[in-house]
């Protein structure tokens, strides 16, 4: 899979998580950068990510994701 | 996401005590003020479920369920305070589902997704008849640990409170069922009493309005997945013509920071002698802290109270009992009064004072500047703290050491946090020029790391300091500056 499928997935699951059809996420969007999507919002998020690439992060890495593209180099680091 | 706005309303304090009742849900945070102040909403808020229901009884009401309802979808993002106007906004419908939000200003606090169509029938889920039922009166909450959550099954009967329901939402009992209303209100009671119970926090619910012979008179509930990570539990529920999951979050309980006998065997029994320190905001937190470690070292605290009275008392106990009676005395105090008024007994004997006087420091925003926020903050870290320090300054009978507590989140600045910083950056400056002045006051600024208290709790968990060893240094300092000038 690629950076971009994986992005798109990510576009995908956030648009449904928050009601909002209009956000483009990109590889350097930080969570500030997305309206409404807050530590809640966020660890809804981290959970369906878990549950649609069957894989499991670490709560520091969770913590600790700068933006959107960390998470995606995490998530096809953990699928490998 | 703009939306057409269709309804608003404000929930008030009756409103949370009419739907604890018909919900069974009587958690402190929808109708403690002291204990909900010490969770991460900060004061009471309205049941989200309560919320929910009257979206959905003005949904029918206004005409804009046009089929029959077979599921509904809940996200509970931010928590709605009591007083706050609430306001019901369609984000789009067509003929399979209508998408709502529920917002404070700008600030989403719920969404909501009604599907549209053909009820389906459902056997429900399986849970052993021997599983303990949960009446509607059950009291207090129940408080489960994480790890004894990950079996938890029972079942709650919805005939009691079916007809109390019907009254308050006829349009939604119309639509969908009474029962199902029913069943929904006590998703309130299941989260907030049961399962996580007393120190939850509701995430949200998707379920399926089906038609189900079996089980119209309750709700079976099974624990089906937990995640110790963000203390996450996800619940089966079916019955009484629902079925569907629930997503919720066992909050942190309570801070308790260190207790006086733990302070006593690393303080030195004269270490703070011959002085006394004014604690503003001493009931609790790092306040309480504070007055604990002057205690321990034998000086005299005077704490003060703005609401947590019951919490000041019970501080006050714990110190006595192992100090002299006379060490310690609380006293109210509001900052958005004259410290005059408010001082006058105590205003001669003062050698210190800790100013802890804080408010809710992380707040829902519906914008990356909220002036009304400011202008609160402002009021409490900076008018408040010069205040006290003038009257103190000024009434005094010799020097005062003040020490204003900033933090680090002022070189960080939380972008949520912009003006908790400022404000506290604004307190930093005048703590600069009050010493510059060389009058009797002289301020010690600290800026503290984060530390584990209740205002910083959180549900991702968060690296945070010991606080007991970041403050006492920092009150060894403060208490040790005054024989030096």
């Amino acid at each position: 899979m690629t950076d971009q499928e994986v992005l798109d997935s990510f576009t995908r699951i956030l648009r449904d998580l928050l009601l909002d059809d209009s956000i483009v996420l990109l590889m350097e969007t930080r969570r500030q950068d997305v309206p409404n999507w807050d530590s809640f919002n966020y660890i809804n998020f981290m959970v369906a990510v878990e549950i649609e690439f069957g894989v499991k992060f670490k709560v520091a890495d969770i913590e600790s994701f700068e933006n959107v593209g960390a998470i995606i180099a995490e998530t096809q680091a953990l699928v490998r | 996401m703009p939306g057409v706005a269709l309804a608003s309303r404000t929930f008030a304090s009756d409103d949370q005590v009419t739907f604890a009742r018909l919900s069974g849900d009587f958690n402190p945070i929808h109708l403690d003020p002291i204990a909900a102040r010490k969770t991460q909403a900060g004061a009471v808020v309205v049941h989200g479920i309560h919320a929910i229901l009257w979206a959905l009884d003005k949904l029918v009401e206004l005409g804009t369920v046009p089929e029959e309802i077979v599921s509904l979808k809940v996200q509970f993002r931010n928590f709605i305070p009591v007083g706050k106007q609430l306001e019901l906004k369609l984000l789009s419908c067509d003929d399979k589902s209508i998408r709502l939000e529920l917002c404070l200003g700008k600030l989403t606090a719920v969404t909501l997704v009604v599907a549209l169509g053909m009820r389906k029938r459902t056997a429900g889920i399986d849970v052993p008849d021997t599983a303990p039922r949960m009446s509607v009166t059950d009291q207090p909450a129940i408080f489960f640990r994480f790890e004894e959550m990950a079996r938890l099954s029972g079942w709650m009967d919805t005939l009691g409170p079916a007809n109390d329901i019907q009254r308050h939402f006829p349009y939604a009992s119309s639509a969908i069922g009474s029962y199902r209303v029913t069943a929904i209100a006590l998703l309130s009671k299941l989260v907030g009493m049961i399962c996580p119970g007393l120190h939850s926090l509701f995430g949200g619910f998707a379920v399926q309005l089906v038609d189900n012979s079996r089980n119209e008179d309750c709700i079976r509930f099974q624990v089906s997945a937990t995640d110790e990570r963000f203390r996450m539990v996800r619940m089966s529920v079916s019955g009484a013509g629902m079925c569907g999951s629930v997503q919720a979050f066992l909050r942190w309980p309570p801070i308790a920071q260190a207790s006086l006998s733990e302070i006593m065997n690393i303080v030195g029994p004269t270490e703070f002698t011959a002085s006394t320190a004014l604690i503003v905001g001493g009931s609790r937190g790092l306040g309480a802290l504070t007055a604990k470690i002057i205690a321990a070292g034998g000086g005299k605290v005077i704490l003060t109270y703005a609401t947590g009275r019951s919490d000041a008392a019970e501080l006050i106990e714990e110190i006595r009992s192992q100090t002299a009676s006379d060490v310690c005395q609380a006293l109210p105090y509001n900052i958005h009064e004259e410290a005059a008024s408010q001082l006058m007994t105590v205003r001669a004997s003062v050698t210190h004072l800790y100013y802890f006087a804080t408010s809710n420091i992380s707040r829902q925003k519906e914008s990356i500047f909220v002036m009304s926020l400011f202008d609160e903050f402002v009021k409490m870290y900076v008018k408040g703290f010069y205040d006290c320090c003038c009257y103190l300054g000024k009434h005094g009978l010799g020097p005062l050491t003040a020490f204003y507590p900033s933090s680090v989140f002022v070189e960080s600045n939380p972008p949520d946090m912009a003006e908790y910083c400022m404000a506290k950056m604004a307190g930093e400056m005048l703590c600069a020029n009050m010493n510059r002045t060389g009058g009797r006051v002289h301020t010690i600024v600290g800026r503290l790391p984060r530390l584990l208290t209740d205002q910083t709790a959180t549900l991702i968990p968060v690296e945070t300091g010991d606080p007991l060893k970041v403050m006492l240094p920092v009150v060894r300092n403060v208490q040790s500056s005054r024989s030096t000038r």
